[in-house]
């Protein structure tokens, strides 16, 4: 057992006992190795996609932390609408060949990109730019428009949502990245990284007529992404998700890293405005201890680049 | 020639079946080519103002029928090519069943193309449509090929209307063509008066009687010499079955006078005139019921329809639109706007919704019912307007954040704003495109609380920037910001 999959075990028996929420991990197992533990989560400012996923990479100790030779690899950046990337309304193009490339070099049998897309995939995967960019990196790029591609799973501790149609390379690959946009969405408040799962679901539109935000923090049970990567580049403020016009976005050349969801949520909140508290899914999430909305309790790297 | 005819027909067959498979995303110009080379849709469309596309297209067959007579209907048009199949069976598959020459029945031709063309002018495409064999291909083949939103009603139809043409073709030949196609008959005035004429050279004749039994289109008589060349659809087959060499292409001295001439012209009068009398009747007939609509909505048109009446005057239910839409949301039932518009495409929000950043359609329509519309254009055409429902509405009546209508609506005509503390869709109708992505998502049932209702005229829309959004959601603003970092992060 690595240092790595102790922490990871360690957390599941701590959250288990109740403890987690009040003992975020940083504090629990940090104290010993001080300096060298990689902090609970990091957040970059000014630079290129690429360059700030690099830096939070390297403060996070690298991308062997987290894919090794060998494995296969599912990237999930958000590419839910037929927009291009000024408007904001998907995941930077750049950030996920950043992404993808890190994959490939460290060694990744094979890496995955898609999402369950509300426009047409096709011309989603395109105008987003996100086809062409993932490619160049050497990812497979895969629909998910057809419903044999899910299986059936249960949502462990569901409320709302006790099981649901998850895509099967997500279900199967062994290392699952989460690279999603931060935006301002007219249904749950933001988008971010616990919304962005819904691109793995295949019945993600019931979720709305049955309790959206109880829906997003039940999913965020069943499996916890090994890494979060939400891009806040361009920022889209209002009249999201899909945004009408450039107006309502902002340079914000940010980028969060944690491997925390509710943690990078909260930051990423903050980013864009917006009180975390005031967001319903991730208040749940954090009451049901997938993560923290703390952000004083843990240990977070601020990098200016 | 009647191999060069073959590869052409081949290819030109192959294109108009990837066009029509609904497989190819964006159709280029070698696949646009397809249903703009279509003579009867170039023609129509050249009525209402003349394109590149529909003048080249009209004039090349024009051009070719003067000069050569109806090749068109063997080089181009689906639907000869379609029966040419049928034809080439049975050759294959029983080749002592040969053709035989027949009087032929021009001039109730002519009578199908007078009410078409009159039905057409008085705005009802249904004679058109049905006939007119582009159309008639295409729509078959999109209704089986492509996946598109067909009602039972257009399947069934074309079920019945490919194996119709089937057997038609197979035991009668070209007999569609010589007395029920517009485009043909069209082509036929045009052939008798052609350059050049298939004509047979009764000094080497041995009356084999070759090319009449190869003769689809029964207008070789072989006895008398004669060839009725309006109905020849120009297949060379006859060309290919002499082994004498008697048969061929001939340049017809102008010199002679005919007075068959004047007897047709007063026929066709006499003919057109019952076909005004016909069309006018069935007009009365049915205008009473399509006069007062019951239906509340007008049915969602295309992006470029203009207006329902520009639309139901010039579409003739080809469904070139309809394969070509990536998003499958056009659809034809079999009478949406009524008996006399057949099998028009309509927008069908129970199936999908149309895209913010797409006008595909608009590319491909040979008639100019929808006419280019480019995409920055196309983002604020109205196709409708949005209405709500609150009583039948989830976010408003069942305490549920559903909103997933203001998550799709490209425009924010429908937004969020807080009902009892739960996010629920307001609409402002104005700024709405009619796309009916958001009443395509709605998930109530069994009725939408959200739909699009048609418009006679598509308008330009508000602009969505400017608008605005009373009671809009607002999220709360962060508090405590903490500026541990020099102030670069707010936590
Ligand atoms: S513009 Fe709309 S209707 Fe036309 S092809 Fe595109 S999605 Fe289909
Ligand atoms: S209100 Fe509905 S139909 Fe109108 S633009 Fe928005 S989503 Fe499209
Ligand atoms: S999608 Fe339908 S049910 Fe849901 S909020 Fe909109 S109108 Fe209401």
């Amino acid at each position: 057992m690595n240092r790595r999959e102790f922490i990871k075990k360690s957390i599941q028996a701590a959250a288990a006992a109740g403890a987690y929420t009040m003992l975020p991990a940083s504090k629990l197992f940090g104290a010993a190795a001080e300096g060298k533990t990689p902090p609970h989560l990091v957040a970059v400012k000014n630079s290129t996609p690429a360059k700030m996923y690099a830096a939070a990479l390297a403060a996070m100790g690298g991308i062997s932390q987290f894919v090794r030779r060998g494995q296969t690899v599912v990237v999930k950046p958000n590419i839910g609408w037929d927009v291009t990337p000024e408007l904001g309304g998907n995941t930077n193009p750049q950030l996920v060949e950043a992404v993808v490339k890190s994959c490939v070099d460290a060694g990744a049998k094979k890496v995955y990109v898609f999402d369950h897309t509300c426009d047409n995939w096709k011309k989603t995967y395109k105008t987003s730019g996100i086809e062409d960019a993932a490619k160049k990196a050497g990812a497979l790029v895969v629909s998910a428009a057809s419903e044999s591609d899910y299986v059936n799973v249960k949502v462990p501790g569901g409320k709302t949502l006790k099981e649901t149609k998850v895509h099967k390379l997500a279900v199967e690959s062994d290392v699952f990245i989460n690279v999603p946009v931060l935006k301002n969405h007219g249904s749950s408040g933001l988008t971010i990284a616990m919304k962005n799962l819904m691109g793995i679901v295949w019945n993600r539109w019931s979720w709305h007529a049955t309790g959206l935000h109880q829906c997003i923090a039940d999913f965020a049970a069943y499996r916890k992404p090994d890494l979060n990567i939400v891009d806040c580049y361009r920022v889209m403020k209002a009249n999201g998700p899909r945004g009408v016009s450039k107006e309502d976005v902002v340079l914000m050349k940010t980028l969060i890293m944690s491997k925390d969801m509710v943690a990078a949520d909260a930051a990423s909140a903050k980013i864009a405005g917006a009180d975390p508290e005031g967001i319903e899914y991730i208040k749940i999430a954090d009451a049901k201890g997938i993560g923290t909305m703390n952000l004083d309790s843990i240990n977070i790297r601020r990098i200016t680049l | 020639m009647k191999p060069a005819r073959i590869i052409i027909s081949l290819i030109y067959g192959a294109l108009f079946a990837v066009f029509f498979s609904g497989a190819v995303h964006e159709y280029n110009a070698l696949l646009q080519f397809v249903p703009k080379s279509q003579f009867m849709p170039a023609l129509l469309k050249s009525i209402g103002g003349i394109t590149i596309a529909s003048f080249a297209a009209v004039f090349i067959t024009v051009l070719a029928a003067l000069f050569f007579g109806r090749v068109y209907c063997s080089y181009v048009c689906p639907l000869g090519i379609f029966q040419d199949f049928f034809i080439f069976l049975r050759y294959k598959f029983n080749p002592k069943n040969k053709f035989k020459y027949s009087k032929g029945y021009f001039g109730f031709h002519l009578v199908i193309l007078a009410a078409a063309v009159l039905t057409y002018a008085a705005g009802v495409v249904s004679v058109m449509a049905v006939l007119e064999p582009y159309s008639a291909a295409s729509r078959s083949a999109a209704s089986f090929l492509s996946r598109s939103a067909v009602s039972a009603g257009v399947f069934w139809y074309s079920v019945f209307f490919v194996l119709f043409m089937a057997a038609a073709a197979f035991f009668k030949g070209r007999l569609f063509c010589n007395t029920l196609c517009p485009a043909g008959a069209v082509l036929a005035l045009i052939a008798k008066k052609s350059v050049y004429k298939i004509k047979i050279d009764g000094d080497k004749c041995t009356h084999c009687n070759r090319c009449e039994a190869a003769c689809k289109a029964v207008c070789i008589d072989h006895k008398n010499l004669k060839v009725d060349f309006e109905r020849c659809v120009g297949c060379f087959n006859c060309i290919s079955a002499c082994k004498d060499d008697a048969i061929g292409y001939e340049k017809v001295s102008v010199k002679k006078k005919d007075n068959t001439k004047r007897k047709t012209i007063k026929k066709l009068a006499v003919f057109t005139a019952a076909a005004a009398g016909l069309t006018l009747f069935t007009k009365e007939i049915f205008a009473f019921k399509s006069a007062i609509p019951v239906k509340k909505s007008v049915p969602v048109l295309p992006p470029g329809a203009g207006s329902v009446h520009h639309y139901n005057s010039h579409c003739t239910a080809c469904h070139a639109c309809v394969t070509a839409c990536p998003q499958k949301v056009i659809g034809a039932n079999m009478a949406e706007f009524g008996v006399l518009k057949l099998m028009q495409p309509v927008m069908n929000y129970s199936v999908s919704y149309c895209l913010y950043g797409c006008n595909e359609c608009t590319k491909v329509c040979p008639t100019g019912a929808l006419e280019p519309v480019s995409i920055k254009e196309k983002k604020s055409v109205q196709l409708g307007r949005v209405h709500l429902i609150k009583e039948n509405c989830i976010s408003w009546s069942d305490g549920k954040p559903c909103t997933v209508c203001t998550e799709h609506c490209p425009t924010k005509a429908v937004y969020t704003v807080l009902h009892n503390n739960v996010a629920a869709p307001e609409i402002i109708p104005d700024i709405c495109i009619g796309c009916g992505a958001c009443e395509y998502v709605c998930p109530a049932v069994p009725h939408k609380a959200i739909f699009v209702d048609g418009l006679k005229k598509q308008v330009k829309a508000g602009d969505p920037v400017k608008a605005h959004r009373p009671g809009e959601w607002k999220l709360t603003p962060v508090k405590n910001e903490k500026k541990s970092s020099g102030g670069d992060f707010p936590f």
